[in-house]
């Protein structure tokens, strides 16, 4: 039997090479998305472990080898100099260095401020024992001297700096400085800076700019001779270190902990990434189960011949498994070093979407290949599971009978599939109405995943039943706009439901997870703008950078503009409440109203007066307070006070922090440089050019200084989530080229089954163009099934998703962006017909005479 | 509706020095070789001959489902030649009228559907005199909403009949009507093809191996390796058997 397996494949070489390409794609983006991670994690790590080098011991702070600049921002201790100089007083230690790492934004030759993705800059210190130096040169030198500064390579060539050019960075307290530039450095592919600027002082220069009261790590190489641990050990008995919960390393656990770290680090990209690859790998899988069954069915005379021979049910079944088995190997195997490929271009999707993942070279590990393969064949042969089934049912007469199942109009399913179906189906909108229910949205949202996902499998089951009505409303505009063809392309649509429904199933997973998607980011749009306008109504904002405040004269001097009418100084920042830490926030009570106007649960939010504070009502539960009790505020400098809560609101996703006080509690109680946005209304009648020109003009391009209006902020919030929706659309990509793939795959398959038909069709007069449109417009029909019922679905998911949000955030509304999704369709409609093109063109050469003789 | 019926009498379908060769060289096979042949208006026409005599190929030619090598087909005055592949399309479609031994019928079309489908890709309607005198004659008014699934083998020839005539064809082409039926149907199905020679003057052209089929038509002409070989008219069981064993006895003898 192994040899008629091998021969049926080879015989059906033309037939398997579609069906292969989808198997290929999604072992492909399965097998990339391993190589991908695998290649990033190491291209991470080999920047992390840059400052490992020639490390032999390393001190940290209680919270530190943190990775990412991000996470450093809420570090809170640090080493101090009398530490380092201490260490260096060890006997053992050749050299110690102390490591910095904070905020030093730089301007460029404009005077503006460098920004990436909204970030500004970092400063780092060069140590002055270069061995303990972690980036190379590629021209100049370290800083030495107070006056001088290194820039990093990217941003040195984005903004046109060369050595000995003057560059102005600007110090924790706003001052600008002037820098001459000794050297330019490459900072490679290491995260922690993440593409924002970076700049090199001497190590002392460094925490003056950044105003950081120590070291982030003390970098100790020891005297020859002397080991790693011995230099630890010393270290630990250290009296400058004792009680600051220091962490100490060896050079060899430091380089061990950053690549534990980097491993983390990477691992969530590839979670996602895989995620959705398994969407395509099993995409493909129920185009290949199709295409085994499609299959099956046309050689019904030639197994039933092998039955009549004297083959047994277990031999047609074990054959046909050899032939999917053999299939799965070949593609898969194929499909691995598509991966190759693959996982480069997956590196060029995320970077254009503004992701800085890059990778040094490719990490192709064995088991990348062992994972993806064994995938690829176990998913072949388990699609090839019931096909198989099928053909052991297939009754040695059948040779013999005359008419086989080439032409045969399938009925549509049975009554037991349309009852389980619609069981199934009810039970998922059971579960999704539960998930609905949960007051918890974290696993009420899990529940809803769960029921959309039970929901979905009963639709497929649904869908032999469901595939005919629609295929017929669908072809009825057709039908009237291109009379017969269209006619004849919506009545061989509908002939096989169940090949049809599972050749749309494919498309409709795409489909729906992207139209979830789209209705869900088009709600938070909607719902975050409408929110904008009615609980912060804003005409413009002037925002500090990070850490830093508007200075009061601005505050003062906007307050006197003749343009505004109303104008707010916020201040934000953290606090703690009855041993929680807890956002905090106050604003200038003129804004109260006007200018902010929460969802309250209980009370007012004018009530917050000095003395008093408003809290979100889901904080309340986990302060143990309520509203007419008080809570005990540990203010800065080891100064504590009790406030009363007079009122609650909700949480409505954006604007509003946990806890809000009144402006001279918060400047008593919170570390605050000062107000860090100032928000404020234009007075009616004045034009937006004017209001916006005279706040501008009073901000006077502070390059600290940034102002929004409501227009900018809905934009920035619209392109951001834009993104979000692309690089998902992106992903999911693959799954619906596959899907498109298998409608192409089926096409041509009903095309050889219905060689006479079309040659009769021909006879009877039909051209060759309308046998062409006849075939493109019934992949149309096909893939307009697909998306439309991937749109039904992905819409009614995506409006739980919103509801359940709408419910937790007691704001938000459901918007269904119908002109998008009308798109969807017609992109379906026009990728529908593009992937019937080959097998139309292929149909209408057959000769006619040759056809219709064909026995 | 076709508009120019040849002169009465005169013929309908002419075809002279028809040759068909299949491939090229020292394989080539000559499937016709130089048939000179004309139906008669209103004529009712059985080709026949053995296996591989080349009788369908000269069909697939007449009818324009296949372009000879060289030689002339006129259909009504049309030379077939002469056209490309639309041309011919079209031509089939407003001019020609099939019935084919199997697979006359798509499936997924109901019997109207499939009895109206050449008129329908012409963008036309029959006149509803024409269609419910065609119908009453093939007895298929209760059977118009079916699916040719659903029809006994009979009553599929039959529509297949009522499609080939409802366009009022120049030529029906007939290839072994009968040659999937049952002798009541297929008597049936010739007794149908006689009357709408007789009565509405129809030209028919019918290829078959079956003697019983050969006597229902005016004329009996027969080919053998691709040549014409025997002009019968008026033919009786007798004469075709006859006629038969002259043109290749050893084949006939063996059960052709």
């Amino acid at each position: 039997m192994f040899k008629t397996a091998l021969a049926n494949l080879r015989a059906h070489k033309a037939r398997m090479l579609l069906s292969s390409i989808t198997v290929l794609l999604g072992v492909g983006f399965v097998a990339g998305t391993l190589i991908f991670t695998d290649s990033i994690r190491e291209s991470f790590f080999t920047g992390f472990a840059r400052t490992a080098k020639n490390v032999d011991a390393a001190v940290v702070p209680a919270k530190g080898v943190q990775l990412a600049s991000d996470d450093r921002r809420d570090q809170d201790s640090y080493l101090s100099p009398a530490a380092l100089d201490a260490v260096r007083g060890l006997p053992g230690v050749a050299s110690a260095e102390g490591r910095v790492l904070g905020p030093a934004p730089v301007l460029d030759q404009t005077g503006k401020l460098v920004k990436h993705s909204g970030q500004t800059g970092l400063g780092i210190a060069f140590p002055a024992d270069e061995s303990l130096s972690y980036f190379d040169f590629s021209a100049g030198r370290a800083p030495t001297a107070p006056t001088e500064v290194a820039l990093d390579k990217i941003t040195a060539e984005d903004k046109h700096y060369a050595l000995g050019d003057r560059l102005t960075v600007v110090d924790h307290t706003d001052q600008r400085r002037t820098f001459t530039i000794v050297g330019v450095f490459d900072t490679g592919t290491d995260q922690t800076y993440q593409n924002q600027s970076v700049v090199g002082f001497a190590t002392a220069t460094a925490l003056d700019v950044t105003g950081r009261g120590g070291y982030d790590q003390i970098a100790v190489r020891g005297k020859a001779g002397v080991g790693q641990d011995k230099l630890v050990t010393e270290l630990k008995d250290l009296p400058a270190l004792d009680g600051s919960g220091a962490k100490f390393y060896t050079g060899a656990q430091l380089t061990a902990e950053l690549a534990n770290k980097a491993t983390g680090y990477t691992d969530s990209y590839g979670q996602v990434l895989l995620v959705f690859a398994i969407i395509a790998a099993l995409v493909s899988a129920l185009v290949i189960q199709n295409t085994f069954q499609i299959l099956v069915a046309q050689r019904a005379r030639e197994l039933a011949l092998l039955r009549c021979v004297g083959a047994t049910r277990r031999q047609v079944f074990g054959s046909t498994l050899i032939e999917a088995f053999v299939f799965g190997v070949l593609a898969s195997g194929a499909g691995f070093f598509a991966g190759i490929g693959l996982s480069e271009g997956l590196g060029l999707l995320l970077r254009s979407f503004g992701l800085n993942i890059s990778t040094d070279h490719l990490v192709v590990k064995p088991q990348s290949a062992l994972y993806a393969i064994g995938l690829g064949v176990v998913l072949t042969v388990g699609s090839a599971l019931l096909p198989a089934r099928a053909a052991t049912r297939v009754a040695p007469v059948q040779a013999l009978s005359a008419q086989l199942g080439e032409t045969r109009v399938t009925r549509g399913a049975g009554r037991v599939r349309v009852g389980l179906g619609l069981v199934v189906a009810a039970a998922g909108l059971g579960i999704g109405y539960l998930g609905m229910q949960d007051s918890d949205p974290g696993s009420g949202f899990f529940v809803l995943t769960g029921g959309a996902c039970v929901v979905f499998v009963g639709v497929l089951a649904l869908g032999p039943v469901i595939t005919a009505p629609i295929i017929r409303a669908l072809g009825w505009l057709p039908g009237r706009l291109f009379g017969p063809t269209a006619r004849l392309a919506t009545a061989n649509a509908g002939r096989n439901p169940r090949r049809v429904a599972a050749t749309t199933a494919a498309l409709t997973i795409g489909i729906t997870l992207v139209t979830m998607f789209t209705v869900v980011t088009a709600s938070i749009k909607d719902s975050a703008t409408g929110s904008i306008r009615k609980h912060f109504p804003f005409d413009y904002q002037v925002v500090a950078e990070p850490a830093r405040a508007v200075p009061p004269e601005l505050v003062a001097k906007l307050k006197g503009l003749p343009e505004l009418s109303t104008v707010a100084a916020i201040y934000s920042g953290k606090t703690v409440l009855n041993g929680e830490k807890e956002q905090t926030a106050a604003i200038d009570p003129v804004g109260y109203h006007t200018l902010i106007e929460p969802v309250m649960k209980q009370g007012s939010i004018s009530d917050v007066v000095p003395g008093t504070i408003a809290l979100q009502d889901n904080q309340l539960s986990s302060l143990k307070t309520a509203v007419g009790e008080s809570v005990t505020v540990s203010g800065k400098n080891g100064t504590t006070a009790t406030l009363k809560v007079v009122a609650t609101y909700a949480d409505s996703g954006i604007g509003m922090p946990e806890s809000v006080m009144a402006v001279p509690d918060f400047q008593k109680l919170v570390v605050s440089p000062g107000p860090d946005t100032v928000t404020m209304l234009a007075k009616s009648g004045v034009s937006a050019t004017a209001s916006r020109q005279a706040v501008e003009q009073a901000v006077n391009d502070d390059p600290l200084l940034s102002v929004n209006s409501v227009a900018d902020y809905k934009k920035e919030l619209s392109s951001g989530l834009d993104q979000v929706l692309a690089l998902f659309t992106g992903m999911l990509g693959l799954a619906i080229l596959i899907a498109l793939i298998g409608i192409a795959n089926t096409l041509s398959l009903s095309v050889l089954e219905r060689t006479r038909e079309s040659a009769l069709l021909r006879a009877l007069g039909l051209t060759k163009p309308q046998l062409r449109r006849m075939l493109l417009t019934e992949a149309m029909l096909m893939a307009v099934l697909g998306v439309t019922l991937g749109i039904a679905l992905g819409g009614a998911f995506g409006w739980a998703l919103v509801h359940m949000f709408v419910k937790a955030t007691g704001g938000g509304t459901l918007t269904i962006p119908v002109v998008q999704l009308l798109l969807y369709i017609l992109a379906g409609a026009l990728a529908g017909t593009l992937a019937a093109v080959i097998p139309a063109r292929r149909a209408a050469r057959q000769t006619v005479a040759a056809a219709i003789t064909e026995a | 509706m076709s508009a120019q019926h040849a002169a009465p009498g005169g013929p309908a379908v002419l075809a002279r020095d028809l040759v068909k060769t299949y491939g090229t060289g020292a394989t080539a096979v000559r499937a016709l070789d130089g048939v000179t042949v004309g139906f008669g208006q209103g004529e009712f026409t059985a080709i026949m001959g053995p296996s591989g005599s080349g009788k369908s190929t000269l069909m697939h030619c007449l009818a324009g489902l296949d372009t000879a090598t060289s030689g002339s087909v006129r259909i009504g005055g049309v030379e077939l030649t002469r056209l490309n592949d639309k041309a011919l399309t079209l031509l089939r479609r407003r001019r020609i009228g099939f019935i084919f031994q199997s697979f006359n019928l798509l499936p997924t079309l109901t019997a109207e559907q499939n009895i109206l489908l050449p008129l329908d890709l012409a963008g036309l309607k029959p006149p509803k005199q024409w269609w419910d005198q065609v119908i009453g004659v093939l007895d298929l008014g209760s059977r118009l909403k079916h699916r040719p699934g659903e029809l006994s083998g009979g009553q599929q020839q039959r529509v297949a009949c009522a499609r080939a005539l409802m366009s009022r064809p120049e030529v029906v082409f007939a290839d072994e009507p009968t040659g999937n039926l049952d002798s009541r149907s297929g008597a049936e199905v010739l007794s149908f093809l006689r009357m709408s020679v007789r009565e509405l003057g129809q030209t028919v052209v019918m290829v078959t191996h079956d003697t019983v089929a050969a006597c229902a038509a005016d004329r009996v002409v027969f080919l053998a390796d691709g040549r014409m070989c025997g002009d019968l008219p008026a033919p009786t069981p007798d004469t075709v058997t006859a006629a038969l064993r002259t043109v290749r006895p050893e084949r006939v003898a063996a059960g052709e």
